[in-house]
């Protein structure tokens, strides 16, 4: 290959067989789809669309962009590709720290899994090898035990991604996860390791491997002009931004206040205790560090020691905003311990802690409205919820319905229009009744209810590229394009989505262009997002996935928000109708013709 | 009328809300009877051309001002004006 940038050496691994193979990367597909999530989905395509999620022949890729463990700030990131057990449609999720830059350094573009492990394994990678070990002493255990085992067996410079006991339980939103906290969390990543019999993948490696750029000239000034904009940025600038001082926690109290806070299940819009969970009550009362990731000063990352109540004593890592709603407003729950305790069991188990607090707030509405046999469980019942979760991690009582996440646990109590789903994937924290873009961004994820394919609340809540107005529902359709494939293009080179609060397609272009080594302008940046976009689509249209399964939750559409949204529902029929035509589909399928205009197809 | 901060203001202000006086009745008002007090507030909040500064965030009852009438958005006395520097997350 002629491309700078990459190791250009990707591991296929066969489960069943416990063989690894290692072959070069081709470099029309790199060149077309870039890396990690859009060369991620490539294979997942050529493995076949059809494939059942849950069976040997579904692959689990784990793959890395040209510029994954480079210098490039915010470069920590690596995409795990599969087929989603929850959705059915492919999935893409992507995880932080430093397992991303270890897998990088250690040689690799990508390990590619396929099979199933006859009993439990790890796979051990090192020095561009890839060895599968029995992994009988972790099996069973959670994440954080699992962590140390091969730390102490490896020593500090490993990375152990690895699944809890929800991903070998199938729960069909389990996570894979790092010993940082940093989560692949969402579409059921590690229910598709846990049924391969994979517990873990260990990356032995140290930054004295990290790739350089094929033009040194130019990365020096691409890298400084990108490092640049995150440090002067109001929002990521370190120790001064919003995102770097307050965490992502920072959104809770605006997204509230414009009446974009789904609260018990989505029933309203508002939560009146927002305040109390809020990124600014967490910097003020429980934040003891402030972690990062691979060449990232921004340090969004919030660690907290709760100090009081039954879970004082409780250090944790990753309370998120994301969490903090799911399992806050969303559950009627204004308590910061019960929300760290179940983040930290999401963290140990392995399991997608937006899901479960969708999956809580559904069995909530069920037991309000007595759909369900039994106790149920209470609006802002935090023990409850805590027995819950571990319920839902060994499948056992009403964990056993819980864990197939909340449309089939909605569906189980005959009330599927609970469920805030889209494609079977939960819902995030900006509710598409005061956020116009995020409607139509939900119903149109390539990969279910989605916040980040698209992150419109960059234009709607902060200005980025233009203010729009969050309740305008007329031009969402063609701003959600540029995000989705602005992102579909980060998302495989590989960077943090956080850099597009202060770069552009320009700044990732330039940046590639001196790491690849080969020409690329902005447009190109474009163009590739949208080719990564559409091949998504392509594969879902083929595992039979259409217009039809681009909707909402009828709540959205037929019961008004509250607060600032008072009036407001979600106008997805016309969004669809301008969405669609800016990206040439019809009736959400990818016609030959647009497949051929951007060479998915010959 | 009380104004909330929050955020990265809330230190120039010394807390979450601020009270302001009954009479503004637009948040041009609000906004100079609040730089008057927080001299430190004003090139936080507003550019050189007078007009809030971009990413900065003025909501009139959850409605950011940059799509009602901009500093010359009414205020009542039940007007519940909220402020936010650049914010962002995911």
């Amino acid at each position: 290959m002629n491309l700078g940038g990459y190791a250009n050496h990707v591991a296929r691994v066969d489960l069943t067989a416990g063989t690894v193979s290692y072959e070069e990367i081709n470099e029309a597909d790199a060149r077309l789809y870039i890396g990690a999530r859009g060369l991620g989905v490539k294979y997942l395509l050529d493995n076949g669309p059809t494939t059942d999620p849950l069976s040997d022949a579904n692959m689990l890729a784990l793959m890395n962009g040209p510029l994954t463990g480079t210098e490039a700030t915010m470069s920590g990131r690596l995409a795990i590709v599969t087929k989603s057990p929850l959705t059915g449609t492919v999935t893409d999720s992507h995880m932080g720290g430093w397992s991303a830059a270890r897998l990088r350094w250690s040689g690799f573009d990508g390990l590619l899994f396929t099979g199933k492990a006859a009993s439990p394994v790890y796979a051990y990678v090192e020095n561009g090898t890839v060895e599968l070990r029995p992994a009988a002493d972790t099996w069973g255990k959670g994440i954080h035990e699992t962590v140390t085992t091969y730390q102490s067996r490896y020593g500090d410079d490993v990375s152990v991604m690895a699944i809890g006991p929800a991903g070998e339980n199938g729960v069909l939103f389990a996570s894979i996860i790092n010993e940082d906290d940093r989560a692949a969390g969402r579409g059921g990543t590690g229910a598709v390791a846990g049924n391969k019999n994979l517990k873990a993948v260990v990356v032995k490696a140290n930054n004295s491997t990290m790739p350089r750029a094929a033009d040194r000239d130019k990365w020096r000034s691409a890298h400084q002009r990108a490092l640049k904009t995150i440090l002067d940025s109001e929002v990521t600038g370190p120790k001064k931004g919003g995102l770097s001082l307050y965490g992502t926690n920072v959104l809770m109290n605006p997204v509230n206040a414009l009446g974009g806070l789904g609260t018990k299940n989505s029933q309203t819009t508002t939560y009146e205790h927002a305040e109390k969970i809020s990124g600014e009550t967490v910097r003020e009362t429980i934040l003891v560090a402030e972690p990062t990731c691979h060449a990232c000063p921004v340090a969004c990352k919030k660690e907290v020691l709760i100090t009081e109540g039954p879970y004082k004593g409780l250090r944790m890592e990753s309370f998120e905003y994301e969490p903090a709603w799911s399992l806050g407003a969303n559950c009627g729950n204004d308590d910061v311990g019960v929300i760290a305790k179940i983040i930290d069991q999401c963290n140990d188990y392995g399991m997608d802690a937006i899901e479960i607090g969708n999956v809580l707030s559904t069995f909530m509405e069920a037991t309000e409205k007595k759909y369900t046999p039994g106790p149920g469980l209470a609006w802002g019942d935090g023990a409850g919820m805590v027995a819950a979760v571990e319920q839902v991690a060994r499948r056992e009582g009403i964990g056993d319905v819980l864990a197939g996440g909340t449309l089939r646990a909605a569906t189980s109590f005959g009330h599927p229009e609970i469920a805030m789903v889209v494609k079977g994937q939960a819902v995030a924290a900006y509710d598409p009744r005061a956020i116009k873009g995020e409607g139509i961004g939900y119903a149109t994820s390539n990969r279910g209810a989605c916040h980040l394919r698209g992150y419109t609340p960059a234009s709607e809540l902060l200005g980025i590229p233009v203010k729009t107005d969050p309740l305008e529902w007329k031009g969402k359709g063609a701003l959600l394009k540029i995000f989705q494939d602005l992102h579909a293009f980060s998302d495989s080179l590989d960077l943090c989505k956080f850099s597009a609060f202060a770069e552009g397609a320009e700044e990732y272009a330039q940046q590639y262009e001196a790491i690849v080594g080969t020409p690329l302008s902005s447009d190109d940046v474009m163009l590739a997002g949208e080719r990564i976009y559409n091949l998504e689509r392509y594969f879902n249209n083929l595992a039979g996935f259409d217009g039809s399964h681009d909707t909402l939750p009828d709540r959205y559409l037929k019961e008004p928000g509250t607060g600032a949204a008072a009036g407001s529902v979600c106008e997805l029929d016309e969004m669809k109708v301008e969405y669609y035509a800016a990206r040439g589909w019809e009736n959400g399928v990818v016609p030959q013709a647009k497949l051929r205009e951007l060479s998915i197809i010959s | 009328m009380e104004v909330r901060f929050y955020a990265t203001l809330r230190p120039l202000v010394g807390g979450r809300t601020v009270a302001v006086s009954d009479s503004c009745a637009t948040v041009r008002e609000a906004l100079d009877e609040l730089v008057e007090r927080f001299p430190d507030l004003g090139p936080r909040l507003i550019a050189d051309d007078g007009t809030v500064r971009p990413f900065v965030a003025v909501m009139v009852d959850g409605r950011d001002i940059r799509h009602l009438d901009a500093l010359a958005t009414a205020l009542s006395l039940t007007s519940e004006l909220d402020i936010f520097p650049p914010v962002a997350g995911g």
